[in-house]
């Protein structure tokens, strides 16, 4: 499913490194990486180190928060990296290109970008779906912990340091502590491996609930991504690029 | 009327549009960009064979309307959904103005809704009463994620959404749209977060909130708060769609509602002409819950609950006598046509 995008590069830039730059930038509603899901059309990098990303997303109509946010991720992981003198974004056909391109590349704040527009910064936004991020990752752990055979009054008592990286759950548990850490939650070892994202243990009694509830965050992000890929390949099969 | 094994199914269409979206009605390139986005959800997601030309997609007109809801869809009554879209089209995309034209062709076919919008405020309540007074407005339709001038939307909590509300009541509004989902974004933080519904919900016990997409992508929070407000309804549409090409994301949207609300408050929607209804509700009625699901969830998919999510819970909410409706339905013109070819 995943289209890479079209890269040029006439410089000493590290291909390898900006791909790995922009495989960490998520789709915060998605909590999937822009580059899996397809939404980076193109990166482009002249002799002198300038950088063009342009990302096309599903929709027009994508949210401005959300657009404004990836853009700004992919200037914040690029920037810095060997080579990249600077980084600009472009945003092929959406409402709020220009917007997103005028102030997402210099680093304003989304207020300033947008002065009708809402909050000042992303801030909350980005940590309600930081957090929804995390209940959907902990849903996969605790799948697979229970499709293993563990009852949820023992997935309660386990620590941080009883995941056995051997097994089949270890992508789903390090996929999980990546975002607990980004949370600055406990990440120690002895730490119990199920907390709420506030960093309270789940006791065995609510184990069970938990996971139900866990188990429709994860849909919800999953379902979404499952029709915004459907919708980022319709787009790419209907619209036809305007000349400019 | 949906028939198998020899049992009729009264089918009602919670979710439907009658749209002029040609180029003649555009306003301005954002017209284009919106009946283009709607043409990617149906080609997304429909079956090859039902996928349109992107020219009849844009103005179907009333005779493919007619043939697709009710000559081969199924459908007996459908909901019929005003969405203004001024900002974006010079007419309007589907008023309940233009609406009522087949509504009054078809009186018991459809039910029309109406809206408002709070950003009126004062001056917008004699048009209200108004439109209440000359149209046969069965429901309303809310679209808080609509553009006008600097707004790019609003909340049903806010203080004029409420008067409005609470005039709708007073002059015997039951069921209100709240269209809450994907296809269109504002700017605002985020105008399909669902938060609001709670509030109106608890504050107006005496109507019931049909979320429509259920909240899509907002679905765990629809879900938290439909567990708590007993007058919260899921409308499937969109969902609905996901059973052909993503079928098991069906089966677990599903269950999840089935589980968090329960039989009696999903109601089936195919938001045509984005999705047409006879596909859907061939997969519908075919589907079966996988036993994984089933299990896990403990939940059932019975040919019972198919019914009420098909049809018995918007008659109920409608307050339609599905018996006497039927035997209406079945003498007027489009019951007629229907004889004929049967």
């Amino acid at each position: 499913m995943t289209t890479l995008p079209d890269i040029h590069l006439s410089s000493p830039m590290d291909r390898e490194a900006l791909l790995a730059g922009l495989e960490r930038v998520l789709d915060p509603e998605l909590d999937e990486s822009v580059l899996s899901l397809g939404f980076v059309e193109s990166v482009t990098g002249d002799t002198e180190g300038n950088v063009t990303v342009c990302l096309r997303l599903p929709t027009y109509w994508c949210a401005a928060n959300f657009s404004y946010l990836m853009a700004s991720d992919v200037r914040r992981e690029l920037n810095g990296l060997q080579g990249v003198q600077s980084v600009t974004v472009k945003l092929a056909e959406h409402f709020a290109s220009r917007e997103v391109e005028d102030g997402a590349g210099p680093g304003k704040t989304f207020a300033e970008a947008f002065p009708n527009g809402g909050p000042d910064t992303l801030e909350e936004t980005r940590q309600i779906f930081l957090v929804k991020g995390y209940f959907a990752r902990q849903e996969r752990l605790l799948r697979a912990l229970k499709d293993s055979g563990l009852p949820f009054e023992q997935i309660a008592l386990l620590r941080i340091g009883d995941v056995d990286s051997a097994r089949l759950e270890a992508r789903a548990a390090s996929r999980y502590l990546e975002r607990r850490a980004e949370l600055e939650l406990d990440c120690s070892e002895s730490a119990p491996l199920i907390v709420d994202a506030t960093g309270r243990a789940i006791p065995a009694e609510e184990m069970e609930t938990y996971y139900i509830r866990a188990r429709t965050a994860r849909l919800a992000m999953e379902a979404n991504g499952s029709l915004c890929s459907a919708m980022l390949q319709s787009r790419n099969a209907n619209w036809i690029p305007s000349s400019s | 009327m949906y028939s198998a094994n020899g049992e009729d199914i009264f089918v009602v269409d919670g979710h439907m549009h009658f749209w002029d979206a040609g180029p003649d009605n555009h306003r301005n390139d954002y017209g284009n960009a919106w009946i283009k986005c709607f043409y990617d959800y149906h080609s997304a997601l429909s079956p090859a064979d039902y996928v349109w030309e992107f020219d009849k997609y844009c103005n179907y007109g009333e005779e493919a309307l007619i043939s697709d809801l009710f000559l081969e869809g199924y459908v007996d009554v459908a909901v019929l959904n005003s969405t203004y879209l001024y900002e974006f089209f010079k007419t309007g995309f589907n008023t309940h103005q233009k609406n009522n034209v087949v509504k009054q062709k078809h009186p018991d076919r459809f039910v029309l809704c109406g809206s408002f919008d709070p950003r009126e405020e004062e001056a917008g309540l004699d048009g209200f009463r108004e439109m209440m007074a000359d149209y046969p407005i069965g429901g309303l339709k809310l679209y808080t994620a609509e553009w006008r001038g600097e707004s790019k939307g609003w909340k049903l909590n806010d203080p004029w959404a409420y008067k409005y509300l609470e005039l709708a009541q007073e002059m015997g509004i039951k069921n209100v749209h709240v269209h809450k989902g994907p296809t269109i974004y504002p700017l605002s933080r985020d105008a399909f977060d669902v938060n609001d519904v709670d509030y109106a919900a608890t504050d107006f016990p005496g109507l019931n909130f049909i979320v429509e997409h259920v909240g899509l992508p907002r679905l765990d929070d629809f879900c938290w708060i439909a567990t708590q407000e007993p007058n919260v309804y899921a409308g499937t549409s969109v969902a609905m769609a996901f059973i052909n090409s993503r079928p098991k994301y069906f089966a677990e949207i599903m269950a999840n509602l089935l589980f968090w609300l329960g039989e009696d408050r999903i109601l089936f929607g195919s938001d045509y002409a984005i999705w047409s209804p006879k596909w859907i509700i061939d997969k519908f009625m075919a589907f079966q819950l996988p036993d994984d699901i089933r299990e896990e969830f403990g939940v059932e998919l019975t040919p019972a609950i198919k019914r009420k999510i098909m049809g018995e819970n918007a008659a109920r909410l409608y307050g339609i006598d599905i018996e006497a409706h039927q035997a209406k339905l079945a003498s007027d013109d489009i019951g007629a046509r229907l004889a004929a070819t049967a």
